[in-house]
């Protein structure tokens, strides 16, 4: 009888060990290895992932970097419109989707990336991305840049009215400054306008910062140009 | 000796001066198709017209390349044959045309991309279109439609910029790991329980 109870705990400790134990074990193994090694991590969660997608998505890390950084001195080909000096159009390569064509920098943030045309899987996963229906610096319209909140643009969080942006390109380096932050929903069509005739800079990222998981949530980062040449935009003949 | 010097100069100051030229911004017959793509089309007595966000993509690509006035031409002309046939359609939106209809649309848009040599395709999963140029860049990727008002009405402009979500991922090295720390586990009782 006592041989009997004895087995029947025996078996509710099994019970215990190695279904209970191993639930908590995950729990605190996501924890632990999200917290500690969570970029380290990520490469073998990709590796997984790739077993159990659908869609056909594209781990490559390779892209084309046509940036050739233009010191302050450089003087590129200029052409005068209406008072106006601007770039010469001919001496600006325009990125193609995916070409990495800059840097982005705000040393107040602490954030020093590569800048990217498109904002897809590989830019993102590389640095920061311009969305491709929004434009160029120097084009004189809406710059929308988006980055990943736990690497690239981790450092938006410092980001405070006032602070100086960067833009290098291989046409010519611009600067932007910091107007104002917020937090809107994804969908708020309100949180920028893509048909601007002025040239700003809105940067973003998922909110909030450090989240596990998708948000609808996005922390936005405005700023308005403060210099840099322009790119001469006027229509020539065709052939 | 002079001449020698001459052309010796001549070639350091060509080398000095020499800048690349790209392909040169918007060109007239670019602008006549970027022109037409802000026209809007009647569906069910409603005016409806590409998100300008998707004109802005068409204007990028345009930049990167030198479109000639023939080429703008033909594209124009299956612009406004696809304009045609949506107002003809009886639909209010891309959304609403039938299976064969959306075919038929598709088949004049890769007509019209094809001027250019790009290639087309959909993906019924993320009802994404993608073109893409002739080196195999993506020159526009998204979700097709007509809005009223000319502007976005999804969430295809903002992205998910948080963590990189792959729940799979994590489920298949989280089981691993646990599968790991199961084994180690049962090895270290067996392993007591027979020393003991």
């Amino acid at each position: 009888m006592s041989e009997k109870k004895h087995r029947h705990r025996h078996k509710k400790s099994d019970g215990k060990s190695f279904i209970i134990l191993p639930i908590i074990f995950l729990v605190g193994t996501y924890l632990v290895l999200y917290l500690a090694f969570a970029p380290t991590f990520s490469t073998f969660v990709s590796a997984a992932g790739m077993f159990f997608s659908n869609n056909e998505k594209n781990y490559s890390t390779e892209y084309k970097n046509i940036f050739v950084p233009v010191s302050e001195n450089t003087t590129l080909p200029t052409v005068k419109i209406e008072d106006k000096t601007y770039v010469e159009k001919e001496a600006v390569e325009y990125p193609q989707y995916g070409n990495q064509f800059g840097e982005l920098i705000i040393e107040d943030c602490g954030i020093d990336n590569k800048l990217f045309f498109g904002d897809g899987d590989i830019a993102l996963r590389n640095g920061v991305g311009i969305y491709n229906g929004s434009f160029v610096p120097g084009y004189g319209g809406t710059i929308l840049v988006a980055g990943h909140n736990n690497t690239f643009f981790n450092g938006l969080k410092y980001a405070e009215a006032g602070q100086k942006v960067v833009i290098r390109t291989s046409y010519g380096n611009y600067e932007y400054r910091i107007t104002d932050t917020a937090v809107k929903k994804a969908t708020d069509k309100s949180a920028y306008d893509l048909n601007a005739d002025y040239e700003n800079l809105i940067m973003y990222t998922c909110y909030p910062f450090d989240e596990l998981g998708l948000t609808q949530y996005r922390y936005f980062v405005y700023a308005e140009y403060i210099s840099g040449q322009q790119i001469d935009k006027s229509v020539q003949e065709g052939e | 000796m002079k001449k020698l010097s001459a052309i010796l100069v001549a070639l350091v100051l060509v080398a000095a001066t020499a800048v690349t030229a790209f392909a040169a911004g918007i060109n007239s017959s670019e602008q006549a198709v970027l022109d037409e793509l802000k026209t809007s089309v009647t569906m069910k007595g409603s005016d409806e017209l590409i998100p300008s966000e998707y004109v802005n993509q068409a204007e990028n690509y345009f930049n990167t390349i030198e479109m000639t006035e023939e080429q703008s031409k033909e594209i124009i002309a299956v612009i406004e044959e696809g304009k045609t046939f949506l107002h003809n359609s009886g639909a209010s939106n891309i959304a609403d045309l039938t299976f064969d209809q959306k075919q038929q649309l598709l088949a004049l848009g890769e007509k019209a991309v094809g001027v250019l040599n790009m290639s087309m395709s959909y993906d019924k999963t993320t009802k994404q279109l993608t073109i893409t140029a002739p080196n195999g860049d993506v020159a526009f990727n998204a979700v097709p439609y007509l809005t009223k008002d000319g502007k976005l009405d999804d969430n295809g402009v903002i992205k998910t910029t948080g963590s990189e979500t792959n729940y799979f991922g994590f489920i298949a090295v989280g089981v691993a790991a646990v599968v790991l720390v199961a084994g180690g586990a049962i090895y270290l009782v067996k392993s007591k329980k027979e020393r003991a």
